[in-house]
C-alpha cells in the first residue's frame, strides 16, 4: 500500500516536472523578443532580490538613485534571496540565473505539495491536470520569474501539509522559513495554528487529538514561525540599529497602514491605479465567496493576507490573493470536477490567458506587478 | 511528546521576545527615526542630511538606474 503510494507520488512528480519543463520552453520562446527568459522575467521587484542575493543587505538607503531614494533591501525578507545567493555560489551561475533556476526547480515541488494537500482533503485532482491547471494559470508568472513566491508557497502548503499529517516538527521547520519568507508569513503560521487549535481540522490523526495537544502544538508553530521572522529582525538590528526596518522602510514606497478600504478607494480614482483597484474588488468578491461556500481555511489565509497587503496600498494585491497557491488549489479541484471536455476548454482559456500574462510581464507593464 | 514541544517552544518564544523587544528599542540617528519611524520628515530631508553625514560620490547600497526593471514595489 505504502510502496504504491510511493509510486503514485513519484509519477504525480514525473509528470509535474515534465509539464513544468514545458511551460518553461513556452515562456523562454515568449521571451526572445524581450532578450531571453532571465532578462525578459526579471521585473520590478527582482533587481531588489538579485542585489540582496549577489552583495548582502545594504546597510544605507538608496540615495543616489532619484526614484528610489530612502528605499532599501529591507523590505525584502530573506529566504529567497538566500537560497537564490547559495545557489548561485554552489553552480557559479549568474544570480538572476541562478534565482529563476531555482524557482523553476521549486515549482514541481510546489505542485506536488499542492495535490498532497487535495488528496489528504480527500479532493484529489489528476497529477497531470493540476500540473497543467498550475503552469497554465494566468496568474502564476512570478512562480516562474526572480521573485519570492515558489519558496513561500512551498513553505506555505509544506507546513500545512505537514500538520494535515500530524508531522508538527516538520510543520515548525516549514512555518519557520515561512517566517522567514514574507512579511505575512509570521501571521499567517500563526492565524493556521489558530485555525486548527480551535477547529481541529487541520491537523493529522484526529482520534487522537485534543484541545491540549492541539494548543501544544500551536504554541510551537506560532514560535516556530516568529523565530524565522525574529533572526531577520536580530539582523536588521546588528545591521541599521533598527530591527523593525523592514516595516519602517515602506514609508520610502509611501506605504503606511490605513483602513484598507481607503487605499482601494484610492486606487480606482486614479487611472494608474485602476487596475490594482480592480484586481482589489475581485480579491474581495473571492474571499467572501470562499466564507460562503464554506472554503473557510482558505478564506482565512487568503483574507489575511489581503487585509495585511491591501491596507497599505493596492499594488501588487493581484499577486498577494490571486496567485495563493491555495487559491490555484480550489480553481483546479473546481475544474476537475467538470466533465473531461469542459475541462479541456477550461486549461484552453487559461493558455490564452497565460500568454498575455506573461507577455504583460515581459513588458513591463504595471498591471501586474 | 507534548513537554518536548513545549519545552522547544518556550525555548522559540524566549528568542522571539529578544527579537521583539529589539524591534521595538531601535538605536538610530534622529534624522532615521525623523524619517522612518515618526514621519516627522520628508524623504528629501532625511537623503540630505544623510548624504552629508556619509559623503560619498554615490551610496554604496544604490543600485544601477532603473533601466527595463519597471517601476520598484515594496515587498
Amino acid at each position: 500500500m505504502q510502496r504504491n503510494a510511493r509510486a503514485e507520488r513519484l509519477a504525480a512528480t514525473v509528470t509535474s516536472v515534465a509539464i513544468v519543463g514545458l511551460a518553461i520552453l513556452l515562456h523562454a520562446l515568449l521571451a526572445r523578443p524581450w532578450g531571453g527568459l532571465v532578462a525578459a522575467s526579471c521585473r520590478w521587484d527582482c533587481v531588489w532580490y538579485d542585489r540582496i542575493a549577489a552583495h548582502g543587505y545594504a546597510a544605507l538607503p538608496q540615495l543616489c538613485d532619484p526614484v528610489r531614494l530612502g528605499q532599501a533591501d529591507w523590505a525584502f525578507f530573506p529566504l529567497f534571496p538566500l537560497l537564490a545567493g547559495l545557489l548561485a555560489r554552489v553552480t557559479h551561475l549568474p544570480v538572476p540565473m541562478a534565482a529563476l533556476t531555482l524557482n523553476i526547480a521549486l515549482l514541481p515541488c510546489l505542485i506536488t505539495l499542492c495535490a498532497d494537500d487535495l488528496k489528504l482533503q480527500g479532493r484529489a485532482v489528476g497529477a497531470w491536470f493540476l500540473a497543467a491547471f498550475f503552469v497554465l494559470y494566468p496568474f502564476n508568472v512570478w512562480y516562474v520569474s526572480q521573485y519570492s513566491e515558489t519558496a513561500f508557497g512551498v513553505a506555505l502548503i509544506g507546513g500545512v501539509v505537514a500538520l494535515r499529517r500530524g508531522r508538527v516538527w516538520l510543520a515548525a521547520v516549514a512555518f519557520f522559513l515561512l517566517g522567514m519568507a514574507r512579511p505575512t508569513g509570521f501571521v499567517l503560521a500563526a492565524c493556521i495554528a489558530g485555525y486548527d487549535i480551535v477547529t481541529g481540522r487541520i491537523g493529522g490523526d484526529r482520534t487522537a487529538s485534543t484541545p491540549a495537544r492541539r494548543l501544544a502544538d500551536g504554541v510551537l508553530l506560532v514560535a516556530a514561525a516568529g523565530a524565522g521572522l525574529g533572526v531577520f529582525v536580530v539582523y536588521l538590528d546588528h545591521l541599521t540599529g533598527d530591527g523593525f526596518a523592514f516595516m519602517h522602510v515602506q514609508i520610502a514606497w509611501h506605504r503606511r497602514f490605513r483602513f484598507f478600504i481607503l487605499p482601494i478607494l484610492h486606487a480606482l480614482g486614479h487611472r494608474h491605479w485602476l487596475p490594482q483597484g480592480l484586481f482589489a474588488i475581485a480579491g474581495i468578491a473571492l474571499i467572501v465567496w470562499l466564507i460562503r461556500t464554506g472554503r473557510l481555511f482558505v478564506g482565512l489565509v487568503v483574507g489575511v493576507t489581503a487585509l495585511l497587503a491591501g491596507s497599505t496600498g493596492a499594488a501588487s494585491i493581484e499577486r498577494f490573493v490571486f496567485s495563493n497557491p491555495l487559491v490555484i488549489e480550489v480553481g483546479a479541484s473546481l475544474a476537475w470536477q467538470l466533465n473531461p471536455r469542459r475541462r479541456w476548454a477550461v486549461l484552453a482559456a487559461m493558455a490564452v490567458g497565460q500568454v498575455l500574462a506573461t507577455e504583460l510581464w515581459f513588458s513591463g507593464s504595471d498591471i501586474l506587478t | 511528546m507534548t513537554a518536548l514541544k513545549l519545552l522547544a517552544a518556550a525555548g522559540l518564544l524566549g528568542f522571539d521576545l529578544y527579537a521583539l523587544w529589539l524591534g521595538l528599542h531601535p538605536r538610530v540617528a534622529p534624522v532615521w527615526r525623523a524619517y522612518y519611524i515618526t514621519h516627522a520628515i520628508d524623504v528629501d530631508a532625511f537623503v540630505a542630511e544623510l548624504r552629508r553625514t556619509h559623503p560619498v560620490q554615490d551610496s554604496p547600497a544604490d543600485m544601477p538606474p532603473l533601466r527595463a526593471y519597471g517601476r520598484p514595489g515594496g515587498r
